[in-house]
């Protein structure tokens, strides 16, 4: 059972998304905000907490910010009415799982749900990549990060939104190393989990925002 | 015609400044140029002035002097936070049609100057002298009356209209995005909680978001409606100023404390004060009973609050109060209202 926090100002768009919600078994409900402290407040403790970005008293923002330092283990989702609002990539630094938009069909958002709880994938890494190109190479590393070729390469298809056994087929190596090597890389980049990852592999430029699926290490020699 | 007179000579004291502040960097440039007189050279002179007319400009002096010129001998008001842009056009235009005009004049006078043989303009009848001199003196009045309009049109109490432009292009970004695009959002948010509802055969549940849904969007559409009559009739020039405030009050019980000089106020946030005290005298004729106390005051901005004791039980916000806050915001400012002890306050708030 997943339980959520629903954080929005506008109580009608709460309603809607506890209805939308209420249909499956998987989820419940468990408590509502109208602002960022309110969320914080509800949020601690939760499993997942979907966030209206921009909120009174305490914007979204911040919220996402003071949750990850209180519940680390609570998920956040940001979600925003405008695709190019400006604060998402603020929000997924601050430690949001995900974003999604306010419009999105009512299976997109449960299935958003269910994967950011489940921590083994990136949530929409297309999307996440177009909001990316503006951010790309941006920052400069406090501490060197060394990252080995095998940790390079699963930086790339972390940030390519694929799970834990899809990059194991594609590295031809076993779940369980995939498994250490993500956990090396979230070390080494002192993120906290895949999304922050992929957040800060775009700003230190280690991966490219336009590249496509990466090619191939192993030729084909037959 | 005395005040005729004055005006002309003004406008040419206007010329013959600008001329002597633009002699001395003339001179200077011409001490290399002018080495022997020769119309080519003079000319090649005068194109020279045009960019040194141009840097003296820009230096905040020259623009002091100009702000002051103007208001002293053409009548323009200069506001504080003139645009730089359009002072610096003014200033240059100032130092070189002065110093066009006063080297013309130089010129065509006989035994002002010692100016080389080449340099006079061959005049013998002293009547010649006396119509060469008058067409001077009133193409100098004419130029003085030129850049007056031309300050005057650039020089308005507001900064740039581009600015402007924008300025209300971004409050009418944020009333849309607030009023129109937040019902949107819990349209389309009710809508899909509706239709999950249905596929999962809930129609209670159903039934009680398409409620919510018809609701907004029936509110929605009414703040459009608003909105876009604001838009109708907020451009345009025919909107009186808080000039003509008195025109509202004659013959009503309204109590009017106003500051002097509403002339002052620009003329963009005077219409809207106008109509925002327009339409609260309204209500509070309507729905209000008892004298009304009107209030307009400038402090950091334009303070409107209009007062009125409450007639039976206050109805929820309707067209009025709805326009009034979309007025207010698209010219950048506030508009509150509530109701304390008995009294109902209206109070906008404009940026000047």
């Amino acid at each position: 059972m997943i339980r959520i926090v629903l954080a929005d100002d506008e109580k009608l768009i709460r309603s809607g998304w506890t209805t939308m919600l209420s249909l499956h078994d998987d989820i419940a409900v468990v408590g509502e905000a109208g602002d960022g402290r309110e969320a914080v407040e509800a949020g601690t403790g939760a499993d997942v907490v979907l966030m209206d970005i921009r909120m009174p008293r305490m914007d979204g923002l911040a919220a996402t910010q003071e949750l990850a330092r209180r519940s680390p283990a609570t998920r956040v989702i940001v979600v925003t009415t405008f695709e190019n609002d400006q604060l998402v990539w603020g929000a997924l630094r601050a430690g949001a799982a995900g974003y999604v938009l306010k419009r999105a069909p009512a299976d997109e958002l449960v299935e958003a749900i269910r994967l950011v709880h489940s921590r083994d994938a990136l949530l929409f890494p297309d999307a996440l990549r177009r909001i990316a190109s503006p951010h790309v190479g941006t920052a400069t590393p406090r501490v060197p990060v060394e990252l080995t070729p095998r940790e390079l390469d699963v930086l790339r298809h972390i940030t390519l939104g694929q799970n834990n056994a899809e990059i194991a087929a594609a590295l031809h190596v076993t779940k369980e190393t995939v498994k250490t090597h993500v956990g090396n890389v979230l070390g080494k980049l002192g993120a906290r989990d895949r999304t922050q990852a992929a957040v800060l592999a775009y700003e230190l430029g280690l991966v490219f925002a336009g590249a496509q699926r990466p090619a191939p290490l192993t030729g084909d020699w037959s | 015609m005395k005040h005729h007179i004055v005006r002309a000579v003004r406008a040419g004291i206007y010329q013959l400044l600008g001329a002597a502040l633009l002699t001395p960097v003339a001179v200077l440039l011409g001490l290399p140029i002018l080495t022997e007189w020769t119309p080519e050279r003079v000319l090649v002179l005068w194109a020279a002035c045009l960019p040194a007319s141009v840097l003296l400009a820009l230096t905040p002096l020259m623009r002091r002097l100009e702000a002051a010129a103007l208001s002293e001998l053409l009548d323009v008001e200069v506001p504080k936070q003139a645009d730089r842009l359009y002072l610096v056009v003014l200033t240059s235009l100032h130092l070189y049609v002065g110093g066009t005009l006063g080297a013309g004049m130089l010129a065509l006078t006989p035994g002002l100057v010692a100016l080389p043989e080449q340099a006079r303009a061959g005049l013998g009848e002293p009547a010649e002298v006396l119509l060469i001199a008058v067409t001077v003196l009133s193409v100098m009045v004419a130029a003085g009356l030129g850049q007056r309009w031309a300050a005057r049109r650039l020089l308005r109490t507001e900064p740039s209209r581009v600015i402007d432009e924008l300025g209300r292009r971004q409050s009418l970004a944020l009333e849309l995005h607030d009023s129109v695009g937040h019902a949107l959002s819990v349209v389309l948010v009710q809508a899909m909680a509706a239709q999950a509802a249905l596929q999962r055969t809930r129609p209670a549940l159903a039934v009680q978001s398409l409620e919510h849904l018809t609701a907004t969007a029936r509110h929605a559409q009414q703040d459009l409606d608003v909105l876009l009559s604001v838009l109708d009739d907020g451009g345009t020039t025919e909107t009186p100023t808080l000039e003509a405030l008195h025109t509202l009050t004659r013959g009503l019980d309204v109590h009017m404390n106003a500051v002097e000089h509403l002339d002052k106020i620009p003329a963009a946030t005077s219409r809207t004060a106008f109509a925002l005290v327009r339409e609260a005298l309204t209500n509070a004729l309507r729905h209000g009973r008892g004298p009304v106390t009107l209030d307009v005051a400038v402090g950091t901005g334009l303070v409107l609050t209009v007062d009125n004791a409450v007639a039976g039980s206050p109805g929820g916000q309707g067209r009025g109060l709805t326009g009034m806050r979309m007025r207010a915001r698209l010219a950048g400012g506030t508009c509150t209202w509530e109701e304390a002890d008995g009294t109902w306050r209206v109070q906008a708030r404009l940026p000047l």
